[in-house]
């Protein structure tokens, strides 16, 4: 398995930024700081469980309820996060702050990753 | 003076997670290719087909016989049904017909008088004020439609907290009969509702069916990239990685030559870069496209300074355009298509060099763009080689 389709949902968005910047980051020769890993990280944010309704001018007709929780895929770079012992047996370390937020679902949901399908 | 190469990939052979390079055999000049998810070329017969993760993209776009290596970054195609595309208005029936991929999922839409349109809605908060969204789609011209005055057959108005930058442009030829088109929106205020319109109803006319379109795609870029398809959900394609060619024994310390034949994807305001680092990224050379349009550069880089930087404006950063960049003790040069460009004769030089990668040498700034050839050649070539090389 080289790459693993998970789901989050965090407390809000500042949680989730916080754990995105955590992964792993280099300083490059000018002192930016920049994404050292190759997961793919996609942002959902607050997703709508009821979507508003707006009329021609874009102006809300009903309003819209999103969810309290804020919405992250990623697809895991599986070598990157996979810690391999002594016998050679393999254990995927997921960064701090996201196992206690994975969620599963039954299907893609609003969102999926080019080739894949959530839970397949 | 190709036999004075000790590295050359001349994108064309490839397997999941390696691109191979014709010097040296041995192997040790192949890259190590990366891509979370699937992602799509136009292949030898002129067909959109979908690419395996981690397969380097080999692209036959516009026609061309001999393919380019397509790097691209991460994105996200918001229309959740590429092929039909979503309607503000319904057109009175639709005709499904041939697509640029093979499958007949393009649709001929047949309208009525209800001002017949695609249409899409981004919610506010999602993207911040003055994000750049594109829209690109594929059409066909079945038949003469009733107005021919829109670039694409299709007219962009009555936009909500959007507007058009620039005008509509065509991107690509004759893919299976099609022709893409671009179009690009600044966000006026993110915390509020955008949605695109996108008209067609009286440009093909009531009753008829002149048109096809497939392969909607919105994108929260200030440019297009590949196709994504989508079926019932958004879809996100993972950025393209592709590094670690070479070792130690190809590449010299003392003098030397990189030379690509690249274009860029646009003018994003980023660094793209293709490096050669030492083993403890603490010096390099590199060519780059800089963050200001149209702006490439050489660079030779020994912490903590840099020690060599040669700039150059192409007219259109999107050409593709031969780029070699010598290094040698007192002799630096930066020539494109034929052309001294820049030249110094000071600076320290790397020691260790180590791997040639399409980022910065350590990660970052990833090369996004084409290449038709990246060659390494382990000692520096005269200036009457130089410019029949970048010729």
């Amino acid at each position: 398995m080289k790459y693993i389709f998970k789901k989050y949902e965090f407390d809000s968005q500042s949680q989730a930024e916080t754990r995105i910047a955590a992964l792993p980051s280099l300083t490059d020769e000018e002192g930016n700081e920049n994404p050292s890993h190759t997961h793919t990280v996609v942002k959902l944010g607050y997703i709508w469980t009821t979507e508003p309704t707006y009329n021609e001018e874009g102006e809300v007709e009903t309003e819209g309820v999103a969810s309290d929780m804020y919405s992250v895929d990623v697809l895991w770079k599986a070598s990157e996060i996979t810690e391999v012992d002594e016998d050679g047996e393999s254990t995927v370390n997921y960064p701090y702050g996201w196992v206690s937020k994975e969620i599963s679902i039954e299907d893609n949901g609003v969102h999926t990753f080019a080739g894949w399908n959530f839970n397949e | 003076m190709y036999d004075k190469a000790s590295l050359a990939l001349i994108p064309s052979g490839n397997k999941a997670s390696k691109l191979y390079s014709v010097l040296p055999a041995n192997g040790n000049g192949d890259f190590n290719a990366t891509r979370g998810s699937t992602a799509t070329r136009v292949n030898k017969d002129g067909l959109i087909e979908s690419v395996a993760d981690d397969v380097p993209r080999l692209d036959y776009s516009n026609n061309a016989d001999c393919p380019h290596l397509l790097l691209e970054p991460q994105s996200t195609n918001l229309v959740t049904d590429s092929s039909g595309g979503l309607y503000g208005n319904n057109p009175a029936s639709e005709i499904l017909t041939n697509a640029p991929d093979g499958t007949n999922t393009a649709v001929r839409p047949v309208p009525d008088s209800n001002s017949d349109r695609y249409e899409y809605n981004i919610s506010g908060n999602t993207y911040s004020t003055d994000s750049k969204i594109t829209y690109s789609w594929y059409r066909k011209r079945i038949s003469t439609p009733n107005s021919t005055a829109y670039t694409g057959d299709l007219f962009f108005n009555i936009l909500v907290n959007c507007t058009q930058i620039g005008s509509t442009t065509q991107i690509a030829t004759n893919i299976n009969g099609y022709d893409r088109f671009s179009a690009t929106f600044n966000i006026t205020d993110g915390s509020q509702l955008t949605r695109v319109r996108a008209y067609f109803g009286s440009i093909i006319g009531v009753g008829n069916s002149s048109i096809a379109y497939w392969g909607h795609q919105l994108e929260a870029l200030g440019y297009s990239t590949t196709l994504i398809p989508t079926s019932g959900s958004t879809v996100t394609r993972s950025a393209d990685d592709c590094n670690s060619a070479g070792t130690s024994a190809e590449f010299n310390d003392s003098e030397g030559v990189l030379f690509a034949e690249i274009a860029a994807l646009a003018n994003d305001g980023t660094n793209r870069r293709i490096a050669i680092p030492n083993t403890g990224f603490t010096a390099l050379h590199r060519l780059e496209y800089f963050t200001t349009d149209n702006v490439i550069n050489a660079v030779t880089y020994v912490s903590p300074s840099n020690q060599v930087v040669l700039s150059h404006t192409l007219s259109n950063v999107t050409q593709f355009v031969k780029i070699a960049y010598k290094y040698k003790t007192g002799d630096f040069a930066l020539w494109v298509n034929g052309v001294e460009v820049g030249s110094s004769v000071s600076g320290n030089l790397p020691t260790g060099l180590t791997k040639l990668n399409f980022d910065n040498g350590s990660g970052s700034n990833d090369f996004y763009g084409k290449c038709k050839q990246l060659i390494y050649f382990n000692e520096a070539l005269s200036d009457s080689e130089l410019q029949t090389l970048t010729s």
